[in-house]
């Protein structure tokens, strides 16, 4: 292949992470991927981190490390977030950005795209550094659009947590500590609040244990059932619109093409039918464990394995079977 | 052929996208539980449904006979109990508003159309079915009313009716007639006296009714003393190629299920699909709903026109019944043991179609009337 | 106040996809209906008509198969209707649409400029904060729930874990998130009153003027393979299937019991 000259591939990690995240590590090791075959640089910016998330980003193949201010006022506020990472990167010259594929990636990076007169890449699922393409799905998750990087167009791209192995590229930390001073510009948007809304322990789209509770929990009862299954398995709990809608979890926890995108080891789908909306978001899971008393449900043409079963008689079933498994 | 226009195309989403939405995922409970759904015949009234085949001047909105048609296809498709309750009230607004007086048609037509009055067509009796002339129930003329003495049976919405088409034997100068009478529920008189219990169409009322010294005023006679057999007649053709429709759409969704199912059940290595015993099952079932949809269209066409549609109603009738009787079978076949249990919704289909041969008068009756025009 | 709402039609998120010799996917004979993320920013703007009266102006763009989506917006509630004519399919552009879009949105005067946050075909989820950047106007994404007080609009917007509440000044962009709204079903009598309605026409020429970036981009389309289905679990008893259920995580899937 030809040589395409850049300068710089970009990573941003999540303003609202309190801890380095691995999605943002995945995201460096992509970004790195790329940057060997374009010869280009890795730079990551990232907020607050402490010295030893510093050091997995070096070994997990940035160049450069650059720290901003996440107590900032205006760091709650997407607009200015845009703003000003459309400022550093156009300083950076970077040519390929990557921003995680959360809510806060939807918000700021088409933003950033647009600031910039730069292409838009959302939901990135692969990263094919030797070949320099990005894979990302559309169409419900049913379509793969590959797109080939070039020299000639400036890239933002979203990627989706667990879609990129994080791999440790080197034992040292090498990683160059930059010191940028932002200067934040004023903004349209006032940010009045903001209010936490996730339910349970374990992070949605980072766990590698997932339970997920759909209509079929029927009521409150219901759903403690599968909430305490979650508990048991050590996982995270999502649920699908219907779940939402009725109050059980938060805007936060919803599965899907609107809600998050999950890629967990094991995926336990609890009364959920297994709508395409659904699963555009849960069918990347290694593996689907689903439990549904409707033998006709879709969600048994996703599942590796299936019980037909009314989620009352099955969950109390599997609870005590996986209480033990320790031992 | 009938081609839709973007108007019908427009209308046919829109009620598909109902069906889709509201009424497929409520029909397996209607049937369980076995009681009348007030709350989406009301849905289906306020959606503007049930004044498809209104006329404009009660506010409705006069689709085409092609349209309707497709419309009651697809609302059987997805529940078959429902859609007896919209094809009953389709037929008697047919009936009100081509025999009724502009006033008995404002009092009732605008709020059946809204779903907000439900009505009743009661003609069956223990004694008279499909046999109109044996209807024993009596209206005498007494003064400015008729009193009203009988009883009826297999009414379909009849507990839950707010109107009540009445067919009774009167007198008519002379010599005896069939007088059409409306009634509604305020009037004294009606009593139900029980609901049944059916093997199919559950949640689609069928009750029994007694009038005793109903009276109703003169000026709720549909069209004159007399005219009841021509009433009668007229309704029930529409009602019979309704039921033509109604078996497309059952018919219909069992196909549908059996194809999907045949693709996903592997037995002895491949989906069962790819045996012709099971394929050859799936391609008469398209075949019959392919001819039994050129059937119903072609009447639609003739109506459309103006024409007789006498025998050609009756021909549909027995045609699409029998057809759904036949593909709801086999698609029952199809799902093998699944398919006599109630997890799926094929066994459901089975027992609805068996409704079609028999009610909107037998078959065998529509066999004499196909019989008596081409031996005429 | 006249608000711009943008629709889209889409093909049903249902669909089995497919592509034609030349690697395109497959439109004919496929059912398409308006985006559900365009139906939340319809539906919110219409109730916006209702309760403070004003206007709603709904613009698509694409070919005659678009028409029906705006069709479907008069129904809901919509004042006028603009169609963009695209027969072309130049606006699959997300820059050249949000141009277009924006030239649109200043033509009929818009206060407020809302529609989805992304669609559900595609995904690219970037034309309304482009168009916003065009404009000049301020902008919030994943818009959960909003209000007007005065000039301002008050919004609540998804965020990670949780929801800020974000203000902007009118002008702004909008961009809907499921849950904005419940779209209502229009009745058969709007459907028909709609019929009464003209759509203005436009040509996407008189708009469009340069292509931007994305059209650089050389995209490769193909289905994902599906996932292989497994196998229900079959037993004399719930507990049994359960117990096999269990077996076949430890032992086939490997997972759960630690690698």
């Amino acid at each position: 292949m030809g040589c395409l000259s850049m300068s710089r591939v970009v990573v941003f990690c999540d303003s609202s992470e309190t801890a380095l995240r691995n999605v943002s590590l995945e995201m460096t090791t992509g970004a790195r991927c790329l940057a060997n075959e374009l010869g280009a640089g890795v730079r990551v910016y990232i907020w607050n981190g402490t010295e030893e998330e510093v050091a997995k980003l070096s070994t997990h193949g940035a160049d450069e490390i650059a720290l901003l201010d996440a107590d900032h006022d205006m760091a709650s506020n997407p607009e200015a977030i845009a703003k000003t990472i459309a400022k550093l990167a156009a300083y950076d010259e970077a040519d390929i950005l990557l921003l995680p594929h959360t809510s806060f990636g939807f918000a700021v990076a088409p933003h950033v795209a647009a600031l910039l007169d730069a292409a838009y890449v959302p939901n990135v699922v692969a990263i094919d550094g030797e070949q320099r393409a990005i894979e990302r799905e559309s169409y419900s998750g049913k379509i793969i659009e590959r797109v080939s990087i070039t020299a000639e167009t400036r890239l933002v791209a979203t990627v989706r947590p667990k879609a990129v192995d994080a791999v440790v590229i080197t034992e040292s930390c090498q990683a160059k500590m930059l010191n940028i001073e932002v200067s934040w510009t004023d903004t349209h948007q006032v940010v009045r609040n903001v209010a936490e809304q996730l339910i349970g322990q374990v992070c949605l789209t980072e766990a590698d244990y997932v339970v997920g509770a759909g209509r079929g929990v029927r009521d409150a009862e219901g759903f403690a059932l599968v909430a305490r299954l979650s508990d048991v398995v050590g996982a995270a709990l999502g649920a699908t619109r219907a779940v939402i809608d009725e109050g059980f979890l938060g805007l936060s926890n919803q599965i899907g093409q609107t809600g998050k995108a999950i890629a967990p080891e094991l995926y336990i789908a609890c009364g959920i039918s297994g709508s395409i909306q659904h699963m555009a978001g849960a069918s990347a899971s290694k593996c689907i464990l689903a439990i549904n008393n409707d033998p006709e449900a879709p969600i048994f043409k996703y599942a590796d394995y299936g019980i037909v079963a009314d989620l009352r008689k099955a969950v109390p079933l599997l609870i005590e079977h996986l209480a033990h498994k320790t031992d | 052929m009938h081609v839709f226009n973007e108007e019908e195309r427009e209308i046919l989403t829109a009620v598909k996208r109902f069906c889709e939405d509201r009424i497929k995922p409520a029909a397996s409970a209607i049937d369980e539980e076995d009681v009348f759904p007030r709350e989406l015949y009301t849905e289906l009234g306020k959606a503007g449904i049930l004044a498809l085949t209104a006329p404009e001047e009660y506010g409705g909105l006069e689709i085409s006979v092609h349209c309707w048609l497709e419309c009651l296809s697809l609302i059987s498709a997805a529940s078959a109990s429902l859609s007896m309750s919209v094809t009953a009230c389709s037929s008697l607004m047919f009936l009100v508003s081509r025999f009724a007086s502009e006033e008995l048609g404002q009092k009732c037509l605008p709020k059946l159309a809204t779903g907000e009055a439900i009505m009743c067509a009661c003609i069956t009796e223990p004694n008279a079915g499909s046999d109109v002339s044996s209807i024993a129930t009596t209206a005498v003329l007494d003064g400015e009313h008729y009193l009203v003495n009988g009883s009826k049976i297999f009414i379909t919405s009849g507990s839950v009716a707010d109107y009540f088409v009445i067919f009774a034997k009167t007198r008519v100068g002379d010599k005896e007639g069939l007088i059409c009478l409306l009634a509604d529920k305020t009037m004294p008189g009606i009593r139900i006296t029980r609901d049944e219990k059916k093997l199919g169409m559950r949640g689609s009322v069928t009750s029994e009714l007694w009038f005793e010294d109903l009276r109703v005023p003169i000026d709720h006679v549909i069209g004159n003393a007399g005219d009841g057999f021509k009433v009668a007649y007229n309704t029930l053709e529409r009602g019979r190629l309704y039921v033509a429709a109604m078996g497309l759409g059952i018919a219909r969704a069992a196909q549908e299920a059996a194809v999907e199912y045949s693709k996903t059940r592997v037995q002895y290595g491949k989906p069962i699909c790819k045996y012709q015993a099971i394929q050859n099952k799936l391609v008469d079932m398209e075949i019959g709903i392919d001819a039994g949809h050129a059937l119903v269209h072609s009447i639609a066409e003739r109506i459309e026109r103006g024409e007789q549609t006498i025998k050609q109603a009756s021909c549909a009738k027995v045609f699409c019944s029998e057809l759904a009787e036949r593909v709801t079978a086999e698609a029952l076949q199809v799902f093998g043991g699944y398919g006599y249990c109630k997890d799926y919704p094929v066994e459901r289909y089975f027992r609805d179609a068996k409704a079609l041969p028999i009610f909107e008068g037998a078959n065998e009756v529509q066999r004499n009337i196909i019989g008596k025009v081409i031996l005429a | 106040m006249r608000i711009a709402v943008f629709v889209k039609q889409v093909m049903d998120p249902e669909a089995v996809l497919a592509f034609d010799e030349s690697g395109a996917l497959v439109q004919n004979e496929q059912n398409l209906i308006i985006d559900a993320y365009s139906e939340y920013a319809v539906e919110r703007a219409v109730q916006l008509k209702e309760e403070l009266g004003f206007e709603v102006i709904a613009v698509t763009i694409g070919d005659e198969n678009s028409i029906p989506a705006v069709r479907h917006a008069l129904s809901m509630g919509c004042s006028e209707a603009y169609q963009v004519s695209d027969p072309d399919q130049l606006c699959t552009i997300p820059e050249l649409k949000a141009q277009v879009l924006a030239a649109v949105a200043k033509e009929v005067s818009a206060d407020l400029v809302m529609g989805g946050c992304m669609s559900a075909d595609t995904g690219r989820a970037q034309v309304m904060p482009r168009v916003a950047e065009i404009l000049g106007l301020p902008h919030v994404n994943k818009v959960v729930e909003m209000r007007l007080e005065g000039n301002l609009v008050c919004t609540k917007s998804e965020v990670n874990d949780g929801i800020a509440e974000i203000d902007v000044q009118l002008p702004a962009v909008i961009c809907a998130q499921e849950g904005l709204a419940e779209p209502r079903y229009p009745s058969m009598w709007d459907i028909m009153q709609t019929r009464k309605k003209t759509i203005q026409t436009r040509s996407v020429n008189e708009y469009a003027t340069s292509c931007a970036s994305t059209s650089h981009l050389a995209v490769v389309l193909r289905l994902k393979e599906a996932r292989k289905s497994g196998s229900i679990i079959e037993g004399e008893t719930l507990s049994e299937v359960v117990q096999k259920a269990v077996s076949a995580l430890r032992d086939e899937a490997k997972v759960l019991w630690g690698a």
